[in-house]
């Protein structure tokens, strides 16, 4: 029996399981006190756009449990063509009027197959007429140029644009029905970009819950 | 056999053993993340994290760790402080998370600290096993950020977000970029050292024929 506990596989073993035992402690503590949550990560989006908190409403908020469980419209995601929407959220001001409305929007067809997740705020005047009036950059996959897509690029979807919600963005020179955005030496980004502010006009457009 | 001591540790960290411009490990984010100074400096100094804690505890736990364990036992506590990083990274820097992306999990396998815990800390006391995971991070920051500035530079016209100029080589910031800076810093390191190496021998040798000279001198009066 000694020699049992003597035997190097069992040191080996118990080394390895202490080392594993205390690390997985350490983890679980600091996952605790320094995980994100969702509702961190909205925030901060919303803070990286007004440069403060803001109240917001959920209109959309995708999470596949919930909606297999209640079967809402709310946490379900909407997708078309370009990508899809996975958050939509009402900001509202100090009286609870609606301010501008939210997008997570992530398009698809981009360097490799992959995708560009924007957040997209979109104002509505008076008249009900919708004007995106800023985009910020929340992730992206497979793209290796990002850095190309500077602050021009994003301004290029709302500065000096007309016909606001009409035309769709194209990063294709070729294209002539749709408005050209694109980023020198970034094209294939530039359409995953193009296709996440899509993915919003199309939703607009579509008539989605807003 | 070089003596070990704190001042011999900065120098092989930092320059003759430089572990990007001369022993040329981690080459996958000196490639990968360098398009940006920031991003150069954040790996560097999450890298250098790594270094001094899994140094630390691999130093530490080096007479218990069995010697036929010893490399799964050095990636359970590598991945641990990778892992925290991550944490905290994601927490209060999102920016530079996401900027860092892939790479940063990767960091586990990261041959430079793999090596530093294998040759180094396994075999060498706590106190100079952290300095050698402090100056080899340092070496291999300074490393990420000087090729991360100058491909920034080149490929944008600025540094650390500030633009300069409008001058802009897209070569740069694409990966035969990467590969052609990583090139020429490790030729021009190699050149500087060199030239200092050179420099070092001529003094040597001034000096030996000086002291040859005091010699031949001292002999000669004694002989009058």
């Amino acid at each position: 029996m000694m020699s049992f506990f003597k035997s190097l596989w069992f040191k080996c073993t118990v080394v390895l399981l202490a080392i594993a035992v205390v690390a997985g402690g350490l983890l679980a503590v600091l996952n605790n006190v320094l995980a994100v949550s969702d509702k961190e990560r909205t925030t901060r989006a919303i803070k990286a756009i007004y440069g403060t908190e803001m109240a917001h409403e959920i209109i959309r908020e995708y999470d596949k449990n919930l909606f297999a469980e209640t079967n809402d419209i709310k946490y379900q995601k909407y997708e078309n063509e370009y990508g899809e929407i996975t958050n939509v959220y009402k900001i509202t001001n100090e009286t609870e009027n609606c301010v501008d409305y939210l997008f997570k929007s992530t398009g698809i067809n981009g360097y490799k197959g992959g995708t560009i997740t924007l957040w997209v705020k979109l104002s509505v005047d008076y008249n009900q007429n919708y004007k995106i009036t800023s985009i910020v950059m929340e992730s992206f996959d497979k793209q290796t140029l990002m850095s190309k897509l500077d602050a021009n690029y994003y301004e290029g979807f709302y500065k000096d644009i007309a016909n606001e919600m009409q035309n769709y963005f194209t990063a294709d020179e070729k294209d002539t029905s749709n408005t050209l955005n694109v980023a020198t030496n970034a094209t294939k980004s530039s359409r995953a970009g193009a296709n996440a502010v899509n993915c919003v006009i199309k939703y607009v457009r579509d008539g989605e819950t807003l | 056999m070089k003596k070990t001591n704190i001042k011999t540790i900065a120098v092989d960290g930092l320059i003759t053993s430089n572990p990007t411009f001369k022993l040329v490990l981690g080459t996958c984010p000196t490639l990968a993340l360098t398009t940006l100074a920031i991003n150069g400096i954040g790996m560097g100094l999450a890298v250098t994290f790594v270094l001094i804690c899994s140094n630390l505890l691999v130093s530490l736990l080096r007479k218990v760790i069995p010697n036929q364990v010893r490399i799964p036992a050095f990636v359970l506590i590598i991945a641990t402080f990778v892992t925290v990083v991550r944490l905290v990274l994601d927490k209060f820097m999102p920016s530079l998370y996401s900027a860092l992306g892939l790479y940063l999990p990767l960091i586990v396998v990261n041959c430079i600290i793999l090596a530093r815990a294998e040759s180094f800390a396994s075999k060498n006391c706590v106190l100079y096993s952290m300095a050698d995971g402090l100056f080899t991070g340092l070496g291999f920051t300074f490393a990420l950020t000087v090729m991360g500035a100058f491909r920034e530079l080149l490929s944008s016209g600025a540094i650390f977000g500030v633009k300069l100029w409008d001058f802009e080589i897209a070569f740069f910031s694409s990966s035969a970029g990467a590969f052609f800076t990583f090139a020429i810093f490790i030729a021009l390191f190699s050149y500087i050292e060199s030239v200092v190496k050179k420099q070092k021998k001529i003094k040597d040798y001034a000096e030996l024929v000086k002291l040859k000279e005091q010699s031949a001198f001292v002999g000669t009066t004694e002989a009058k």
